[in-house]
């Protein structure tokens, strides 16, 4: 919601309400219409990690024990990737977990984590998200 | 004569060669206080640079000697040879022995001694029990190796921070107050507490308190990887982590005896330089801040967000985190960064060019800042280093006189001030972003090629399998705020078994609390801005 003081310094609040709810709708609209866009890859960018091709990790667990805060919980079943959990609030985006990946199965995203960053999702399965993507 | 030669015809089979440095070995703790004694007023060792202590219990080592747990290094130095000294002794505590204090000889052991002392429980007397960076109701020496976190249930009767002066006549006891400013205030890069007694608006004792931070960074080093802890000293002043990291980096490969390509070493002094310029930049915007003046501000912040621009170019970190790894750099350059990066060194040289166009000769900026003086003698005592060090007039900088890297084929001049207040350190950040713009843009005009990572080494590079022979490194670098010092002792394992950082603003806090006395108060927040002394470094 765009709530601005000096827009509702300079009209009166009814018409700023209704204003801001305009273009609320408007922004809404148009992601549902045209959707947020793919993510375009870009090496330079810093974020959260995110995995490319999960079937060819290898299960070494060697990201989980480079990482710097302990943010990242691997499980394997089968010898096969069953889930990575990565805990957002703790990730500082050093990119280490990628440097360590020999199958290079992990990469940074340009995603980051800012306030608006929702509870529920503090812990992501990278395994699921891939999967979504 | 050269002073190695005399000190190895006084010290004889006792001078060896250890961790770099070289070493002075005192078998006895009686010996340990003459030695000094001689070593400074002798041998001209005026600064003690750190006093650096190891536990050694848990070292399985046949070689070393069992009995003796603790190990105690004082590294010198002398600033006319440009010579550091290591003064070594081993020692036990089973008796509750005290051993001496060095306070009188420099003044800065004050602070060294009370760290080790709270980190270790070696006592230099009652001055030096006094807790610095961890909380009072701790149980134990958390860097000895036996430690075991516990906490006392009782609570802390806060204690006065100033005793009563009993000199005082009657009447004038009730003009004085106690005034602090802290934990968290605006003005501090970090969070501490000052506390003032105050006589109307002087300042008549001044106190400074830390640990609010609580990072514990020695002991969380010696439970990671080697690849892992430059993420943590990338946090240690961070405003400008990139040359932080670089100096972890320097002193691993020194440890391990790598050798970097050439690349590497022209572009790590790149982002060192750049880390400088922000870093002098904040630095001054901090203390325009604390004047009350607008358009500075504004100035100084565009340079910053400039050399934030350029550093997220290479790697994405707007603050230059993550740069460089051990054995080289964490990036390879983009195509093009060389020609921006120049074309943002001459924007930035203007904006420096109005900094001191708008400031330099307003007389309302002159007198705000002809605060808190420290001349050179005090300066040197109190071991204060880098821009600090140089604005009272001491041509101090490892930079010119231990080269590193390619600092001795670049041309650059070092900036002096002459009565250490304020005005004089201002002065001289603003000359020495300028230099560093020149280091830089010669740097870049002649870039070697090659790679810029290590790759047929001797030793496994690999972060999870790296580990070093067993041996130690005291090693330094021109940070932005002085010396930043690594002392890095390794048992073989690829953890390090100690890890000591010789931080720059530990010794300007100490300085700092030294140099109120006589100021006004409200003075206070643009001396303390004008050192710079970031927390994050101090607070271990």
């Amino acid at each position: 919601m765009i709530l601005e003081r000096e827009l509702y310094k300079s009209i009166s609040t009814t018409r700023a309400i209704l204003k801001s709810l305009r273009a609320y709708s408007f922004t809404s609209l148009r992601i549902l219409i045209k959707g947020k866009g793919s993510i375009l890859k870009n090496d330079k960018e810093r974020g959260l990690p995110q995995l490319i091709d999960p079937s060819s990790c290898s299960g070494c667990n060697d990201c989980a024990v480079i990482c710097p805060t302990a943010c990242l919980d691997v499980k394997i079943d089968k010898e096969k990737l069953s889930s990575m959990i990565l805990d957002v609030k703790k990730c500082i985006f050093c990119g280490l977990c990628k440097e360590v990946c020999d199958p290079q199965v992990i990469e940074l995203s340009d995603y980051r984590s800012l306030a608006s960053h929702g509870e529920s999702s503090w812990k992501i399965d990278l395994v699921e998200k891939n999967e979504q993507a | 004569m050269s002073i190695r030669n005399q000190l190895a015809s006084t010290f004889m089979d006792n001078l060896i060669i250890c961790s770099g440095l070289n070493t002075i070995v005192i078998d006895h703790t009686k010996n340990l206080k003459s030695t000094l004694k001689n070593l400074r007023d002798n041998y001209g060792f005026i600064m003690l640079l750190d006093i650096i202590a190891v536990d050694k219990s848990n070292n399985n080592k046949e070689s070393e000697p069992k009995d003796k747990r603790f190990q105690l290094n004082y590294i010198l130095l002398n600033m006319e040879e440009h010579f550091r000294l290591k003064v070594q002794i081993n020692f036990n505590t089973d008796n509750n022995e005290v051993l001496p204090s060095s306070t009188d000889l420099w003044t800065n052991a004050h602070w060294c001694e009370r760290e080790v002392w709270e980190m270790f429980g070696v006592s230099f007397g009652e001055k030096s029990e006094e807790r610095l960076l961890t909380p009072n109701n701790l149980i134990g020496h958390p860097l000895r190796k036996d430690f075991e976190l516990s906490l006392s249930d009782e609570t802390v009767v806060e204690k006065d921070s100033f005793q009563r002066n009993l000199g005082l006549p009657k009447y004038k006891e009730n003009l004085i107050e106690n005034v602090s400013i802290g934990p968290i205030h605006p003005g501090f890069k970090g969070s501490m507490k000052m506390n003032f007694e105050v006589e109307g608006d002087y300042i008549l004792r001044s106190k400074l308190e830390m640990g609010y931070l609580h990072r514990g960074i020695e002991k969380s080093c010696e439970q990671m990887l080697y690849g892992q802890i430059s993420t943590m000293t990338d946090k240690l002043n961070f405003f400008s982590s990139a040359a932080n990291s670089v100096g972890w980096c320097k002193a691993v490969e020194a440890l391990a005896g790598i050798d970097i390509p050439d690349r590497a070493k022209a572009l790590r002094m790149v982002i060192c330089e750049f880390a400088r310029v922000s870093d002098h930049a904040q630095c001054i915007a901090s203390t325009i801040k604390a004047t009350g003046i607008f358009e500075g501000v504004q100035i100084a912040r565009r340079i910053v967000d400039k050399v934030a621009k350029t550093f997220y170019a290479l790697n994405g970190s707007s603050k230059g985190n993550h740069l460089s790894t051990i054995g080289g750099l964490n990036f390879t350059l983009p195509v093009g960064w060389i020609n921006d990066s120049l074309s943002e060194l001459k924007q930035i040289n203007t904006l420096c060019n109005e900094l001191s166009f708008h400031l330099n000769r307003a007389n309302f900026w002159k007198e705000r800042l002809q605060t808190a003086p420290l001349n050179a003698y005090e300066a040197i005592d109190l071991g204060v280093t880098g821009p600090n060090l140089r604005s009272c007039g001491v041509n101090y900088d490892i930079r010119k006189v231990s080269p590193y890297y390619f600092y001795k084929d670049v041309d650059f001049e070092i900036p002096l001030g002459i009565n250490g207040d304020s005005y004089d350190r201002f002065l001289v950040r603003v000359e020495e972003m300028r230099q560093s713009l020149e280091i830089i843009s010669q740097v870049l005009d002649s870039l070697p090629s090659g790679k810029v990572k290590v790759e047929n080494s001797e030793i496994d590079l690999n972060l999870l399998r790296f580990a070093p022979e067993k041996s130690s490194i005291y090693s330094m670098s021109e940070a932005v705020n002085g010396e930043l010092g690594f002392y890095i002792e390794s048992d073989g394992s690829n953890r390090p078994y100690r890890v000591k950082i010789k931080a720059p603003s530990f010794f300007s806090a100490q300085a700092f609390s030294r140099m109120l006395p006589g100021t006004r108060l409200d003075n206070c927040m643009v001396s303390l801005s004008s050192m710079n002394i970031v927390v994050g470094e101090l607070d271990r």
